[in-house]
């Protein structure tokens, strides 16, 4: 285990709900409730679920954008998950974010090499400007970006570019973790296969560079992925190599998501049937007892919404949390 | 294009061609084309522009010196040497207004200043913190902004008693409160952008954080804001100087020259009339150029033409 | 079955401080009663622009239709101003859409029950009571469950998803020739779009209403859709049925397209470059500077009209049409 990257250990962030003109605490949002994985050097490692599962609080436990209420987060060896701000600089460049939004996601009054070099700066890795500037060159040939573009503004970009920007910036500190927040969600067609191929490459260049993948895309996770870990309202539901999740999808939960994500092709789409899911997703301030998944659950038994399944190992390296094996 | 060429082609049959995929927008050019687009934001832009040139030349502008006295020709009509006439001690008024120019700028603009300045401060700690510094900062804030900002600078003028100084000093501290407001909300939503947590995760210090990601992304609305109190400022220095608490005789404020006047109201309305109107043209002139650089920092205006 | 609409050579302009973007370009389709259309291309390719244009939805200024016919039933939309009588009887009575933000196309101060009675009384002229009872019937069509107490709900009690399938009720009460869907299901989670599409292609097929989709999922299209346009740089590059398009594409474009939605165990294939700016360009293919098939003879021609291929299947690529003659 000491030579993974991250080790999740049954982390737990309830954030409270205050109400009130005396702030008091009237509930909690149990956005993750007790999750485990690692993530070994230059592995991927896709986080699938629908919106309000928990998988981009997940992320921002690991970037420690938020203290997690309970369990462990050692990255590289050293528990982060409650260590003081202070003390935590020093692995803040080790570890990076990538986000969803890409207009967001760059300063607009900062120009495009600044926005890259900025951690370069912070953790005083380069000294002088002639240096800074030819690590940003560098950064931005790697990213696919042509280095003349470093004195433009992020509104001179296109989507596409700002994203790699983005990842360029990402990329400065030489990190061992990139956590991917729905890197390509906002992106077009064209642009994500693109983006997706950019990861992929940079991962060969730097063999123990890891991605934590987050999205909703089924198809994108199982393309990028090493391993892949499905949540559900703030829990892994299944998790194995992506390999053996598709082609032995074991999770009710899982299989509908599958089932639910439209194939590209019309030969395939007329012979295959779908699961279609009744309901909504619960809300997790107030998620159902046991098996969170049994109120939409086409297998659901008694015993189902009395107990949580623990995450089982099913062999091949398949771990599956369901009552109905 | 410029990413392809250089990331050395996996299939290197297809070179794509150059294309500007976002022609470059001149954004000083279009900054000017909205702010002058409306005519009357242009005269009061004009108006100001020539204010303030005659108040930094007002030695070289004005006909007579501001405290020249002319005990012979007291209360005089306009005439071709006095072209708004003289006071009661034979002043020539023009000379007066132009001179009082001066003041009302530099208490004007250090007024702003000041109050723009402690406010920002403020507003940036209160809204980048959270729960209970930035409950007391905000809830200390309103306590201040329902207290009468009239009487709060008269007191504060009347303890200081000290000129221009001194008035300065009591309006800003009526003015920034509205600073911290402002900025605290800006702050509030601009923290929320994806480049401040970017940030935030790469160990960026705080201090850092607000001044080079957060302040300048709060700038156009402060602007507005300060051109806007420009106005007010003035107003509540020339309401002060009226009042007899702001800026004593002989200095020409303004105010005081109203009030000088109002005395012979009957018979020489101008006295008073004149630099009322003068007082009205550049808070007017001031609230104009606010509205029109509110459209041309708005992003929303950005890229539409009509 | 006859043609319910006929779009011909369909030209929208927005004039913008780069310049006068021409998002749509001489655009000529048709649609029979009671088929499914997808229109498919990224953003920016004028698929929403085009249905908007139908509509005559465009904002205006800076947007203006300046060129084409759209016969809807025989009658030229674009002869009817804005705002007519006529227009307004063909919006939401005879062709209807939905849109992509359920909440914004809500309004949140008035319950359900009241806008979607709003649009009857309007078009069709009954009395309140009446109303109220189609839009139960509608909303229990759409699967709302206990419709006779959701219909006195406000939007902001209901989730994304169930605020898009009152869109979908509001979009069937009178019973329109024709859909629109914009977007209609990109920004729900995979479950509930699945719901949701299902749920659409059984309503249409039930009274036999022509559906439009606006998407850029080709997913969605491929198991829907009976033909598709695929749009690029405001032009229509190849349209015909699924099954033709998925089998042999003939437009590069198209090509790309499918190549670029990651598939188990292929690599992706990613379009080089971005899509063009709509600003100024020559009459030549706009798809050329990121065409791998291009020829001599694209530089020199314009772009032509899409050319049989055979069947329903239409392309505009000189090159591949060439290659087949």
């Amino acid at each position: 285990m000491s030579q993974s990257i991250v080790d999740v250990v049954d982390l737990k962030m309830h954030f409270p709900v205050k109400r009130g003109f005396f702030r008091r605490k009237v509930g909690e949002v149990k956005a993750i409730d007790g999750v485990s994985f690692s993530i070994n050097p230059g592995e991927t490692l896709g986080l699938v679920g629908e919106s309000g599962c928990g998988k981009t609080t997940v992320g921002r436990c690991i970037t420690r954008l938020y203290r997690p209420s309970e369990g462990q987060i050692i990255f590289e060896g050293s528990d982060i998950s409650h260590m003081s701000e202070h003390k935590i600089r020093q692995h803040r460049k080790r570890m990076s974010l990538v986000f969803q939004d890409p207009y967001s996601a760059l300063n607009p009054r900062m120009h495009a090499k600044d926005i890259v070099g900025e951690t370069l700066k912070t953790h005083k890795l380069v000294s002088g400007k002639k240096e800074y500037e030819e690590r940003i060159a560098e950064l931005f040939i790697m990213s696919g970006l042509s280095p003349d573009m470093m004195d433009r503004y992020p509104h001179e970009f296109s989507g596409g570019q700002r994203q790699r920007l983005s990842i360029a910036r990402s990329l400065a500190c030489d990190p061992t973790l990139i956590v991917c927040d729905e890197p390509i969600s906002a992106l077009d067609v064209s642009m994500q296969a693109q983006i997706l191929n950019l990861l992929q490459e940079l991962q060969e260049k730097k063999p123990n560079l890891s991605y934590l993948f987050i999205s909703h895309d089924l198809l994108a996770v199982q393309y990028i992925s090493h391993r892949v870990a499905v949540m559900y309202l703030g829990r892994i539901v299944e998790m194995s190599n992506s390999v053996e999740l598709y082609a032995n999808t074991l999770h009710p939960y899982s299989q509908a998501l599958l089932s639910a994500q439209p194939v590209p092709d019309p030969v395939v789409e007329e012979t295959r049937s779908r699961i279609i899911l009744t309901g909504d997703v619960p809300t997790p301030l107030n998620p159902p007892n046991g098996c969170t998944f049994h109120t939409r659950c086409p297998r659901a038994k008694p015993e189902c919404s009395a107990t949580v399944p623990a995450l089982v190992d099913v062999g091949n390296d398949h771990f599956v949390a369901c009552h109905c094996l | 294009m410029e990413i392809e060429n250089v990331k050395g082609l996996t299939d290197n049959d297809v070179e794509v061609l150059d294309e500007d995929l976002l022609p470059p927008i001149n954004e000083f050019k279009r900054f000017v084309r909205v702010f002058f687009k409306r005519k009357i934001v242009l005269v009061s832009f004009i108006i100001v522009v020539t204010m303030l040139v005659v108040a930094i030349f007002a030695d070289f502008v004005a006909p007579f010196g501001p405290y020249e006295q002319n005990l012979h020709n007291t209360l005089a009509a306009p005439c071709s040497t006095h072209l708004l006439g003289t006071d009661a001690l034979g002043r020539d008024l023009l000379s007066r207004i132009i001179f009082g120019m001066r003041v009302a700028f530099s208490a004007g603009i250090s007024t702003v200043l000041v109050s723009a300045f402690i406010g920002t401060i403020i507003g940036l700690i209160a809204g980048y913190s959270k729960g209970i510094v930035q409950t007391v900062i905000m809830r200390l804030t309103d306590a201040l902004m329902s207290f009468p900002p009239i009487i709060l600078a008269l007191l504060i003028a009347s303890i200081l008693r000290m000129g221009v100084p001194g008035v300065v000093l009591a309006i800003a501290i009526t003015l920034f409160p509205g600073y911290i407001r402002l900025i605290c909300g800006q702050v509030m939503s601009v923290k929320q952008n994806d480049y401040v947590v970017a940030a935030k995760v790469a160990g960026t210090k705080t201090t850092h954080i607000l001044l080079r990601h957060v302040l300048p992304n709060c700038m156009s609305p402060l602007i507005v804001q300060m051109t806007m109190m420009m106005g007010v400022a003035i107003m509540a220095e020339a309401g002060l100087s009226f009042l007899g608490i702001g800026i004593l005789p002989p200095t020409p404020a303004w105010g005081s020259l109203t009030f000088d006047g109002y005395r012979f109201l009957m018979s020489r309305p101008l006295l008073s009339i004149a630099p009322g109107l003068a007082i009205m043209i550049l808070v007017f002139s001031f609230n104009m150029i606010g509205d029109g650089l509110r459209d041309a920092l708005d992003p929303k205006m950005r890229g539409s033409l009509d | 079955m006859g043609n319910l609409l006929e779009v011909n050579g369909l030209t929208t302009e927005f004039r913008t401080e780069r310049g006068v973007v021409r998002a749509v370009n001489n655009i000529s389709y048709h649609l029979n009663e009671g088929e499914i259309l997808g229109i498919v291309g990224e953003s920016g390719c004028g698929k929403s622009v085009s249905q908007l244009s139908i509509m005559q939805l465009i904002p205006s200024p800076p947007g203006k239709v300046v060129a084409g016919e759209v016969l809807f039933e025989g009658q030229d939309l674009l002869k009817y101003t804005k705002n007519s009588k006529e227009m307004c009887q063909v919006r939401g009575n005879k062709i209807s859409m939905v849109f992509q933000e359920p909440m914004t196309s809500l309004n949140p101060a008035m319950t359900i029950n009241k806008q979607m009675s709003e649009v009857l009384i309007e078009h069709k002229g009954v009395s309140k009571r009446e109303a109220r009872e189609v839009c139960i019937d509608m909303l229990g069509q759409v699967g709302v469950a206990d419709p006779k107490r959701r219909a006195d709900d406000f939007p902001h009690h209901m989730s994304g998803g169930m605020r898009q399938r009152v869109m979908v009720a509001m979009a069937m009460l009178c019973n329109p020739r024709l859909i629109i869907a914009d977007e209609a299901t990109t920004a729900l989670d995979a479950t509930i779009q699945a719901q949701l599409l299902e749920l659409m292609y059984g309503i249409v097929n039930k009274y036999n209403t022509a559906l439009v989709m606006v998407t850029h999922n080709l997913g969605v299209v491929a198991r829907y859709a009976n033909r598709i346009n695929v749009m690029y740089a405001g032009r229509i590059v190849e349209t015909g049925t699924v099954k033709e398009i998925w089998a042999k594409p003939m437009h590069p474009y198209t090509e790309g397209l499918l190549k670029c939605v990651p598939r188990l165990g292929e690599k992706l294939v990613a379009i080089k470059g971005m899509p063009p700016s709509l600003i100024g360009k020559p009459d030549t293919c706009p798809f050329l500077p990121r065409c791998k098939d291009r020829q001599q003879c694209c530089f020199e021609n314009p772009l032509p009209k899409p050319t049989l291929v055979d069947g329903q299947h239409y392309t505009s690529c000189m090159v591949r049409l060439e290659g087949m003659a």
